[in-house]
């Protein structure tokens, strides 16, 4: 296929999808930009917002239009690992032979939707790491490798945190982004309720499928980026570290610790795919300092000079970004 | 290699080149002047080619520098696209990835290609034109400054400029002078006249300028004059110096006595004549020796005794010694008392004389405040000081007092000077001293002395003081 002809694609099919998630959301254009960019970057994505914000209606539009397999997992406190995972059973055949054979779980879908993951046991929290890390399960001495592409689109509610676990710090790692839905405000409220009068279920249309995805993704791993760019990213990530010795003013005063190499990695993967999706076909700084915020927001801590400062995560982060030079 | 880039490099090296020549010939051009005005003020030693040609260097040194550092390499070139016209680094990544081949390197580079196109010349703008503009004002200043500047050697010093009130406050002072010489009734009319004609030289002289310097030289050298006229006038100076040489301390005293034009002095001189003659073994050869050195001294003088009264009186001296070593009538006694009057009348002619010379002398000097060292710069040397009440400076200008009238309250015009206040040189005391004083001393010699004296010295005393004392003062 001709170059520009898969560029031309690319363009089409991001526009699409949009065109389709409009359908069944209302507003929240940057979680939705933001969502598109880490699916074809191949992240996983943590949705945070108060209930009713449409998190689950985001992720089960994206299920349709993507047209891929479709799963949601449930987190609730008494869920095992093996509910996520699968497990073993014992099983008689036609010959009354017993065998024992592996009942796949929930997880094995392109699509995850991993809902209240904050709800569930840190036992089966942890059950997710080497999923949405390596894409492989490991059962029973077996490890099973998942269809690409594969996504988990976790939510979690920031209230309610009665009966919760927090996401330890190595599972938070595994998120490309943390995006934040805000609550809508009194017009998009009014589209909500007249969008939802007809049927609650979602409208979007299949546009794209699991190929093409792979192959956006691989188009966008090729969008070049010179080092300077590349070195800004890193800055930014070591930028978070109070601890190194030429360490940012801010993370010296408002962060407690820092992000991994991932958020790096991160930064520069998505920042590839955000520049083809706003038709540019090289990576800008903007492009890494627009996507700092949903990057790292999820994998530093701030300290409590922050919080008695009123700051936010956000904020420190912003600071950061002005403080580190291009 | 893209097109685009190399315009911009191109664009951006012209502005490059431009710019150094700029802040290189400004710094040139500042470091030429600043050179230029250190050596005009004398703070160092340098020619006006040697600073041209540091200028020069620097220009080139700073010029050169300053294009190393700021000459467009490709990615300063690419960097300042994006940074300047917001390409979102599309042409650092163009030159980043040039000669690496893919299919989305190839549409970027298309991109970027696309995107510098777009971007017209006249966008490309100099950066800082105001700082250019700064340095060159700054140069140019300089040397605005290195012209005005004036150089120590052409430094003209200020010429102090008299105004109108105090050059016509001089004027008025100098005719009063004028009057108080002309109608003196003692010195010599022809001295007189002579200071007179000085002085009115003089007020031609401080009329026709303004400035301060040019009114003391003239002054300074109407002072001179006065001087010459009296040494031309008073012949007591050469025939004291003519007595000074003679080696001999009688003769001596006799020529200091001259030089002061005092009678004492002379009288104790010729009482050391008289003591040496008797007290010698052989009077006839002191004598001799004295009327030897006297005639000696007096044919040094080019005087004649028709013309000198003084020169007459020192004539008589040494004719009579010798008339008495000859064997004449008169003794050695007798002949001094006859020198002594007939040379104080000479001293009384040549007193008034120097009185007022030193009047006029010492005017001139206070009007135009010459000072001694001034005088002495000229080859003048100070006249005696004479009292003066006469203020140094001109007075107030608040009350539009007329300065031609008289109005200091000297002597003017008609006054009578017996009595008055005014100073008069006094020979006896080679000093200055009230008029009154004097004249009332001399009249007290001459009348105790009456019988003393020849009836014709006496009448003629007696015909000066008249002249002298008013009717009621006679009374």
């Amino acid at each position: 296929m001709e170059n520009t002809e898969r560029i031309t694609q690319f363009s089409e099919a991001i526009k699409s999808i949009k065109e389709q998630l409009r359908r069944d959301i209302v507003g929240q254009d940057e979680v939705v930009e933001n969502i598109i960019i880490a699916i074809i970057a191949g992240g996983n994505v943590l949705l945070e917002g108060v209930p009713g914000v449409g998190k689950t209606r985001l992720v089960r539009s994206l299920s349709r239009i993507l047209n891929l397999p479709f799963s949601r997992i449930q987190f609730t406190p008494d869920l095992m690992p093996s509910d996520v995972t699968g497990s073993n059973i014992i099983e008689k055949d036609a010959e009354g032979r017993m065998n024992s054979i592996f009942r796949r779980g929930p997880i094995f879908a392109n699509l995850v939707l991993a809902d209240e993951i904050n709800r569930a046991t840190p036992k089966t929290q942890s059950a997710m790491l080497e999923v949405m890390q390596e894409h492989k399960i490991t059962v029973g001495g077996t490890t099973y490798t998942l269809d690409e592409p594969f996504f988990v689109l976790a939510t979690e509610n920031p209230i309610e945190q009665d009966g919760t676990y927090p996401l330890p710090e190595a599972q938070m790692d595994r998120f490309f982004f943390k995006l934040i839905m805000t609550f809508p405000t009194a017009s998009e409220i009014v589209d909500i309720v007249n969008m939802t009068q007809v049927t609650m279920g979602e409208n979007a249309d299949a546009v794209i499928d699991g190929p093409t995805i792979l192959d956006m993704r691989d188009l966008a791993s090729t969008v070049p980026v010179i080092d300077e760019v590349v070195l800004y990213a890193a800055n930014l990530v070591a930028g978070t570290h109070p601890e190194l010795e030429n360490a940012s003013s801010v993370a010296r005063k408002y962060i407690k610790y820092g992000a991994s190499p991932r958020a790096a990695q991160a930064l520069i993967t998505c920042a590839k795919v955000r520049a083809l999706v706003r038709g540019s076909y090289n990576v800008s700084f903007d492009d890494v300092a627009a996507l700092a915020v949903p990057v790292l927001r999820h994998r530093i801590k701030v300290n409590f000079n922050a919080v008695n400062d009123h700051l936010s995560t956000d904020d420190v982060i912003a600071m950061l970004i002005k403080e580190i030079k291009r | 290699m893209s097109d685009g880039l190399n315009r911009f490099g191109r664009r951006l090296m012209f502005f490059a080149i431009i710019k150094s020549c700029i802040y290189g010939a400004s710094c040139g051009v500042s470091i030429f002047a600043l050179l230029w005005i250190l050596s005009k003020r004398e703070i160092i030693v340098l020619s006006p080619l040697v600073s041209a040609l540091i200028g020069l260097g620097v220009a080139l040194l700073v010029g050169g520098v300053l294009f190393l550092i700021i000459r467009p390499s490709r990615r300063r070139v690419a960097r300042y696209i994006d940074d300047e016209f917001g390409l979102g680094e599309r042409a650092q990544t163009m030159l980043a990835y040039v000669g690496e081949s893919g299919a989305m390197v190839e549409v970027q580079r298309q991109d970027a290609e696309r995107r510098m196109a777009e971007i017209p010349d006249s966008a490309i703008k100099f950066k800082r034109i105001w700082a250019s503009c700064v340095a060159l004002v700054l140069a140019l200043s300089f040397i605005v400054c290195g012209i005005v500047v004036p150089a120590v050697a052409e430094e003209l010093p200020e010429i102090p400029i008299i105004d109108g009130y105090e050059k016509n406050w001089r004027i008025a002072e100098l005719k009063q002078l004028i009057t108080r010489v002309s109608s003196d009734r003692f010195a010599e009319e022809g001295l007189r006249d002579g200071i007179v004609d000085n002085i009115e030289d003089l007020i031609d002289a401080i009329e026709s300028t303004e400035e301060e310097p040019k009114m003391k030289a003239s002054a300074i050298d109407t002072v001179k004059k006065i001087k010459a006229m009296l040494l031309e006038y008073n012949s007591s100076e050469s025939i004291s110096r003519a007595f000074l040489g003679s080696g001999d301390a009688v003769i001596e005293t006799i020529g200091n006595a001259v030089a002061k034009l005092s009678d004492s002095t002379l009288t104790d001189a010729f009482v050391d004549l008289i003591d040496a003659v008797d007290s010698a073994s052989d009077s006839s050869i002191v004598l001799s020796l004295y009327a030897s050195k006297l005639s000696s001294a007096l044919s040094s003088v080019s005087l004649s005794s028709d013309e000198d009264a003084l020169y007459a009186s020192m004539l008589m001296l040494a004719n009579g010694i010798n008339n008495i070593l000859d064997g004449g009538s008169l003794d050695l006694d007798d002949l001094c008392e006859e020198v002594s009057a007939a040379t104080s009348l000479a001293f009384l002619q040549q007193s008034d004389n120097q009185r007022i010379s030193n009047i006029a002398m010492n005017e001139i000097i206070r009007i135009f405040s010459i000072t001694d060292d001034e005088l002495t710069e000229q080859g003048v040397e100070p006249p005696p000081s004479t009292d003066t009440d006469a203020p140094v400076t001109p007075p107030d200008d608040d009350n539009n007092d007329d300065l031609t009238g008289d109005n200091t309250g000297g002597y003017g015009s008609g006054d009578n000077m017996v009595g008055s206040d005014d100073s008069v040189y006094d020979p006896d005391l080679d000093m200055i001293t009230k008029y009154k004083e004097v004249i009332n001393k001399y009249y007290t010699i001459f009348d105790n002395q009456s019988g003393e004296i020849s009836e014709e010295i006496a009448e003629i005393a007696r015909k000066y003081f008249d002249l002298l004392l008013t009717p009621e003062e006679m009374k």
